[in-house]
C-alpha cells in the first residue's frame, strides 16, 4: 500500500509540474502579448504628431508666401485686358492693419480663398480655425473658422441617415471680443487638435510715426463634429461674425 | 514491483497526462512568440515608412516654397542617393486639383504615363512643360500598384512659383499647392 501511493504521487507530481509550467508559460505569454498589441503605439503617435505639426505650420508658412489678387478674386475671373495687381495675401494683411486695424472685405475674400485652397485635401474631414491674435494684450485681430454645416431642410439633418442631407464647408470671419473663447469654448469639445503657431509683426500709423505689435498667427485643426459653442456663429454676440460664402469660378 | 509493471506502458506512455500540458504551454508560447515578432515587424515598417515619407517631404520641400521646376528636380536627384529603406513617389498637384483619382495617378505615373494630366507642370531648363513628379524605386521592389495594400500616402501643403496668364498676360505668382507622397515596399 504505501509502496502504490508513492508511485501515484511520482504521477501526480509530474502532472502538477507541467501544469506549473503551463501557468508559467500562460502569464509570460498572456504578458508578451499585451506588450506586444501596444507595441510601437506611442511611436507612431509621436510621429503622427510630426506630421500633424509640419502641416500645420507649412500651412502657415504657404499663407504667408502667397500671391493674390488686391479685389481678392479668383485669377480664373479675369478678363483679358483688365488690370492685374498682384500682391502678397501677408502684405495686404500689415496693409489693412496699417489703415484701419481691421481686415478688408477683399483681403478677408482671399485669406478664405488661400485658406480653403491650402486645406482642400483634408476639406471632407477636418474643421479648422485661423486667427490673428495680439501677443501681449491676447485681444484678437480676426478669427475664421472653416467648418462643416448642413444647407438642407433642418429636420433632414438632424436625421442621420437621411442621404438627401447636404452637408457644405462654410467660413465664418469673426472679430471677437473675448480672449480665451478658443480655449474655453472650442478645444475642449473639438477632441485631438492639430496646431501651428507663427509670428507676425504688425504696424499701426498713428500721425507721422509707426507704432508695431506682435501677432501671433494660429492654425488650429481638429476632426470635422458638431461642436455646440460653434453652432449659429452669426448670433453669438461676443464673436461678431459673418458668413462667407466663396464663389466658384 | 508486481503491481508497477501491471500498469507499466513504457517511459513516454506513463508520462502522457504531464506531457499534454507541456505541449500546450510550447504550442502557446511559440504562437505569440510569432505574433509578437509579426506584429514587431509590421509596426516598424509602418514607423520607418512614415520617417521616410516626413523626410523625403521636408527635403523636397524645404522651407514649404518651391521657386521653379529645376530646383525641385535637383532635389529630387539628391534625395534619390540617399538609399531609402522603402521606395517613394512624390507628386506636386495644383490646390483646385482633383484628389479623388490620386492613386491612380501615381500608377499611372509610376508607368511613366502622364497622359491624365493631373500633376502640377513647371519649366524645366529647355523650357519644356514636365510634371512636378520624383520616383525612387528601392532595388529589388516593385512597381505601385493600387492591389498592393502596404503603401502609405501623406499631403503637404506648399508654395509653388510658376508662370500662369492672368488676364491675357503671363506673370510669375505663388500658389499654394499640395505635396502628396506615397510609399510602399
Amino acid at each position: 500500500m504505501f509502496k502504490r501511493m508513492r508511485m501515484n504521487h511520482k504521477g501526480q507530481a509530474a502532472l502538477m509540474d507541467s501544469i506549473i509550467f503551463l501557468t508559467i508559460v500562460a502569464s509570460i505569454t498572456a504578458g508578451m502579448f499585451f506588450f506586444t498589441i501596444n507595441y510601437g503605439t506611442q511611436t507612431k503617435d509621436q510621429v503622427n504628431s510630426f506630421y500633424a505639426s509640419d502641416f500645420a505650420v507649412d500651412s502657415l508658412k504657404v499663407i504667408t508666401y502667397i500671391n493674390v489678387l488686391r479685389t481678392g478674386d479668383d485669377f480664373g475671373y479675369l478678363a483679358s485686358g483688365e488690370t492685374v495687381e498682384l500682391d502678397y495675401l501677408l502684405a495686404l494683411i500689415k496693409e489693412d492693419y496699417a489703415d484701419t486695424k481691421t481686415l478688408s472685405p477683399e483681403t478677408t475674400k482671399a485669406l478664405v480663398a488661400t485658406l480653403s485652397a491650402t486645406m482642400k485635401p483634408f476639406d471632407r474631414a477636418y474643421d479648422y480655425s485661423f486667427y490673428l491674435v495680439n501677443e501681449s494684450e491676447k485681444n484678437f485681430l480676426f478669427a475664421l473658422f472653416a467648418l462643416h454645416e448642413c444647407t438642407s431642410d433642418p429636420s433632414i439633418c438632424d436625421d442621420a441617415t437621411n442621404p438627401n442631407k447636404e452637408i457644405d464647408r462654410v467660413f465664418y470671419y469673426c472679430t471677437p471680443g473675448v480672449s480665451d473663447f478658443l480655449e474655453k469654448e472650442v478645444f475642449p469639445r473639438a477632441g485631438k487638435i492639430n496646431s501651428g503657431y507663427g509670428k507676425v509683426t504688425l504696424s499701426e500709423n498713428i500721425g507721422t510715426s509707426t507704432e508695431s505689435r506682435i501677432y501671433i498667427m494660429g492654425l488650429h485643426t481638429w476632426s470635422a463634429r458638431n461642436i455646440s459653442s460653434l453652432q449659429d456663429l452669426e448670433l453669438n454676440v461676443d464673436l461678431d461674425c459673418t458668413k462667407i460664402v466663396l464663389a466658384t469660378p | 514491483m508486481h503491481f508497477c509493471k501491471k500498469g507499466f506502458i513504457g517511459p513516454i506512455g506513463d508520462d502522457l497526462p504531464s506531457l499534454v500540458p507541456i505541449m500546450i504551454s510550447l504550442l502557446l508560447f511559440f504562437s505569440i512568440f510569432s505574433l509578437t515578432l509579426n506584429i514587431y515587424d509590421t509596426q516598424n515598417i509602418a514607423i520607418r515608412k512614415q520617417i521616410t515619407m516626413i523626410s523625403v517631404a521636408r527635403s523636397l520641400k524645404g522651407d514649404s516654397l518651391i521657386t521653379d521646376y529645376t530646383s525641385f528636380n535637383d532635389k529630387c536627384d539628391w534625395i534619390k542617393e540617399k538609399k531609402y529603406p522603402h521606395s517613394f513617389m512624390v507628386a506636386i498637384y495644383p490646390a483646385t486639383g482633383n484628389f479623388d483619382t490620386v492613386i491612380q495617378d501615381f500608377v499611372d505615373a509610376g508607368r511613366g504615363d502622364f497622359s491624365a494630366d493631373n500633376f502640377l507642370q513647371g519649366k524645366d531648363e529647355f523650357d519644356a512643360d514636365q510634371p512636378y513628379f520624383c520616383k525612387y524605386r528601392k532595388l529589388g521592389s516593385l512597381e505601385f500598384s493600387e492591389k498592393r495594400a502596404k503603401y502609405s500616402e501623406l499631403t503637404f501643403p506648399i508654395a509653388v512659383q510658376r508662370e500662369r496668364e492672368i488676364g491675357g498676360e503671363d506673370y510669375y505668382i505663388i500658389e499654394p499647392a499640395v505635396m502628396q507622397i506615397e510609399v510602399w515596399d
